[in-house]
């Protein structure tokens, strides 16, 4: 209840009380890594795909560019690359990137070197950290926003870093292998 | 038509009252029933003014998000964070008899859990917009309480409420700052507020903080500022 529980940090809010609320991960899904069709015009060549059908927990690292278009649990980081969280993905996981554009849900914060863009129909609630932010009407966003400056990039102590909102990360429980030629799960 | 039209704005009042009042109403009051438009607010520029020269500052938007006051937050340095509080209330109480569910206590205490859960002392300024006035009075108070809570000791919030009580729906904005003292309206949808609040009534629901300030403007709207 309000004003009567102090805690030191801001409660998670789940997206599952959102309208539009992800279905819960299911263990032993299988893992396709096809890029999903509905989402091809938008996905360039050289650009990996996790696939709506797709589900992933652990922490990703991409040097490539990366579009989600399915179920994301944990960590995601592609520090020279563009997270395009598609309108079918479902992410639960800090991004950091230099570019983030969300259409889907995602419940984690973003910290991006260089530019968000929150998309119509996008759903996020988490902090964000950024160097130039485009919020499109439609979107809904919940959360801090804040923008990295130049002078207090340099010497921006850890601890600055944006709290993560959501439990901690499992145990990678399936691994994108080679095949997968783009995001490499640890 | 003409007749039509004018009872329609004003919430289907009885047309002598809706002529009356239009004949009264100085003309920009009748951009009321415009879908947008952008008007000079002075309780935003004197709010504005009391941060001036600050930076860093943390702002609490309870509107939804939206690219301009993102942008205009930007510039002036500070920090915003969203908390989109007519939505929240939509999804927790929106199915049904929007007043009666206010006093159910599992989706009060839903509700409760997704909005406004920040810690104490941690916002300098609050933007509450048109939020308040459509909480029942169960939940008005805990909610302005709250809102109490979270502000720093000298911080600052904006809230604005409708005061023409003939009509039975009011206009809900989404509020986009266009300068320090310039604020376009964009109406999202129609709905029946909880209460028209008095002067005294209001001075009576922020009688936790030290100062409230009143602004009426030509749009039906009262505009208050309340400092901590």
């Amino acid at each position: 209840m309000w004003n009567r529980r102090k805690t030191d940090e801001e409660p998670a809010r789940p997206l599952a009380n959102t309208p539009n609320a992800p279905e819960q991960p299911r263990e032993g899904s299988p893992v396709s890594t096809a890029p999903a069709r509905s989402f091809e015009p938008d996905v360039p060549r050289g650009t990996a795909t996790i696939g709506k059908s797709v589900v992933i927990k652990g922490q990703i690292l991409s040097k490539e560019d990366l579009v989600i278009d399915g179920m994301v649990e944990g960590t995601v980081e592609a520090q020279e690359n563009r997270v395009t969280v598609g309108p079918n993905g479902r992410v639960v996981a800090n991004i950091k990137a230099r570019d983030v554009v969300v259409l889907g849900q995602l419940k984690g914060n973003i910290e991006a070197s260089s530019r968000v863009d929150i998309r119509k129909g996008a759903n996020v609630v988490g902090d964000i950290r950024y160097s130039k932010i485009s919020i499109e009407e439609g979107a809904d966003l919940r959360g801090s926003l804040e923008m990295i400056r130049t002078e207090t990039k340099a010497a921006e102590p850890v601890a600055a870093a944006p709290k993560p909102p959501a439990e901690p990360v499992k145990p990678a429980q399936q691994t994108l292998g080679a095949s997968a030629g783009s995001a490499n799960a640890k | 038509m003409l007749r039509e039209s004018l009872s329609r704005l004003f919430g289907g009042a009885p047309l002598g009252a809706v002529v009356s009042a239009a004949a009264a109403a100085p003309a920009s009051a009748l951009e009321f029933g415009a879908r947008d438009y952008t008007r000079h607010s002075s309780a935003l520029d004197q709010f504005f003014a009391s941060f001036h020269g600050q930076v860093g500052l943390s702002f609490l938007d309870l509107g939804a998000s939206n690219q301009e006051n993102t942008d205009f937050f930007n510039q002036l340095g500070h920090k915003v964070r969203y908390d989109n509080f007519v939505r929240t209330m939509d999804e927790s109480f929106g199915d049904g008899d929007f007043y009666a569910n206010q006093e159910n206590d599992a989706r009060v205490e839903a509700f409760q859990s997704k909005v406004l859960n920040f810690d104490d002392d941690s916002v300098d300024g609050v933007l509450v917009w048109d939020g308040l006035q459509y909480l029942a009075p169960s939940l008005l108070e805990p909610a302005v309480s709250q809102i109490h809570a979270i502000m720093h000791k000298g911080a600052q919030l904006l809230t604005t409420f409708h005061t023409d009580e003939r009509m039975n729906e009011v206009p809900t904005y989404s509020y986009r700052i266009q300068a320090r003292n310039k604020v376009k309206l964009v109406e999202r949808d129609r709905r029946r507020p909880a209460h028209f609040f008095t002067t005294r009534q209001l001075e009576k629901l922020f009688k936790e903080f030290d100062q409230v300030k009143f602004f009426l403007t030509q749009d039906a709207l009262r505009e208050v500022i309340v400092r901590k």
